[in-house]
């Protein structure tokens, strides 16, 4: 077991979805980490979500996965993440994931579809207006997010540098320092503080107004919540939008199922398919754990890395296929599993849905620009078999 | 367990189906079974917690409220099959 030891370098791949290579190897294997901790990783579905699920693991500490993360887990330790769902265990983390619950039931969410159609109207009129071939990812992926997330959570959509501008700077993980990164926490926190003083004063019917007067909440948890809701929400689901219009268009097969299954499937099977967001905070083991035949050590973490496709690939052959006809409604773990699974999935699905069926019905000739293995596009939270971290910044050019 | 062959034979009384049982301190308000079993679940608007539609799903749904409690992300709902339903002895 010693001998198969696996490190993450950070480096650029190509974008392809990817089978587990190491499907029927061991699902635990050794990894060592960035800090020299020996830990474990797994890609294997049924075992990542039997992690994800299992209460025995902590959520702390954040530890580096592989590489110089330049910082990142460190600039993310600070006091205010007491607030960060992601990074906090039960009780703690029950409660404030309750107080949460409301906001982000699939009945609160479905009553903003108006807001989101409206949000992806005037992002399809800007790519219009901006005229073939446009760059779909600052035209559309990132500011659909990004809007519905203002929108949400009671922000003007004219201050959305404030939080873009920081996040931006800490998701460039090897490209910024972790002075840098530190200096951009501190303006985030700066300018959530600003806003949840400002709802004291001027409350609306959203998310921060409720939150900045709930006398149990303290400033490091406001400031965290803000972090966790405005950065958890964003390039995740733009990176999902890139990905699935380069998937759907490199195979033009692909574009025409899409559009001619519900919308809901489409969404669905390509959040199974793709699983852009596969790099899942490590786990540490608070008792020894056997799982799978392998005994996790209290004190070991284990990186969750989910496989590409997504799902139950031994029960279901047919999920090494995209198929809007597939029925996989929770049978992916795209959003997680467990008590740490995605507060924001409902708002996701349906920014995803408005977006992606909108944008087939008004562009139906919609292609890529470039041949499709020159599209670098930035997908900061996905992470490859070879355990290379992908962290492009670039274009997708789109035509007509 | 009692013999399949046996209840099957019954026919004289119905047989009862699996209880649905939510524990709502365990519940995070994720909303999973909503999307998996609409028909079964919903969430109260105060806390966003689980609220159980039907208790006693029949036949017809009791494959989505499996579905429902194998899928829930806390762990807060079980179906209490029918055969364990019978009053528990010390």
């Amino acid at each position: 077991m010693k001998g198969s030891e696996t490190t993450m370098t950070e480096s650029s791949a190509s974008f392809t979805p990817t089978t587990d290579p190491h499907e029927g190897e061991q699902s635990l294997r050794r990894l060592r980490f960035a800090d020299g901790h020996l830990g474990w990783f797994t890609t294997k579905y049924s075992t990542c979500r039997a992690i994800m699920g299992d209460r025995r693991f902590s959520q702390r500490p954040l530890r580096p996965l592989g590489g110089d993360d330049g910082g990142f887990a460190e600039a993310l330790s600070g006091p205010e993440s007491v607030g960060d769902l992601l990074r906090i265990d039960p009780p703690e983390h029950t409660s404030l994931r309750q107080k949460l619950a409301r906001f982000f039931t699939v009945e609160q969410v479905q009553a903003r579809r108006p807001a989101i159609e409206r949000i992806v109207g005037e992002r399809l009129d800007a790519m219009e207006e901006a005229g073939s071939p446009v760059d779909f990812a600052s035209v559309f992926a990132l500011p659909v997010p990004s809007m519905a997330l203002c929108h949400f959570l009671g922000l003007p959509e004219d201050e959305r540098e404030g939080f873009e501008g920081p996040t931006a700077i800490l998701d460039e993980t090897f490209e910024t320092t972790l002075e840098e990164k530190k200096a951009a926490m501190a303006d985030f926190y700066d300018f959530a503080w600003k806003a949840i003083l400002d709802k004291r004063v001027n409350p609306g019917d959203d998310v921060l107004s409720h939150l900045a007067v709930d006398e149990d909440l303290s400033e490091e948890q406001l400031k965290g919540i803000t972090f966790l809701l405005l950065t958890a929400g964003h390039h995740t689901t733009a990176t999902m939008f890139g990905a699935a219009v380069i998937f759907l268009l490199a195979d033009r097969e692909r574009w025409e199922l899409a559009r001619a299954a519900p919308i809901e499937n489409t969404v669905e099977e390509l959040l199974r398919y793709l699983m852009t967001v596969n790099i899942d905070m490590p786990r540490t083991a608070l008792e020894d754990v056997e799982i799978d035949g392998v005994v996790i050590k209290a004190g070991e973490c284990v990186a969750v890395v989910p496989g590409r496709p997504g799902g139950d690939l031994s029960s279901c052959p047919g999920f090494h296929r995209f198929d809007p006809e597939h029925q996989v409604r929770g049978q992916h773990i795209a959003f997680g599993h467990g008590r740490h699974i995605c507060l924001g999935q409902h708002l996701a699905r349906i920014e995803l849905q408005i977006g992606l069926e909108r944008l087939m019905e008004r562009f139906p000739t919609l292609h890529l620009a470039a041949p499709v293995e020159e599209i670098a596009w930035y997908r900061p939270w996905t992470c490859n078999f070879n355990f290379e971290v992908e962290v492009e910044k670039d274009p997708l050019p789109v035509a007509w | 367990m009692s013999d399949p062959s046996n209840s099957a034979a019954a026919g004289d009384a119905p047989q009862p189906g699996p209880l649905l049982k939510a524990d709502r301190s365990e519940c995070l308000g994720t909303g999973v079974c909503v999307l998996t079993a609409p028909d079964l679940f919903t969430q109260d608007d105060d806390e966003g917690l689980v609220v159980i539609l039907d208790e006693s799903p029949g036949p017809d749904l009791t494959d989505a409220a499996r579905e429902a409690v194998e899928s829930c992300p806390s762990g807060a709902l079980s179906l209490v099959e029918a055969d364990d339903q019978e009053p528990e002895r010390p």
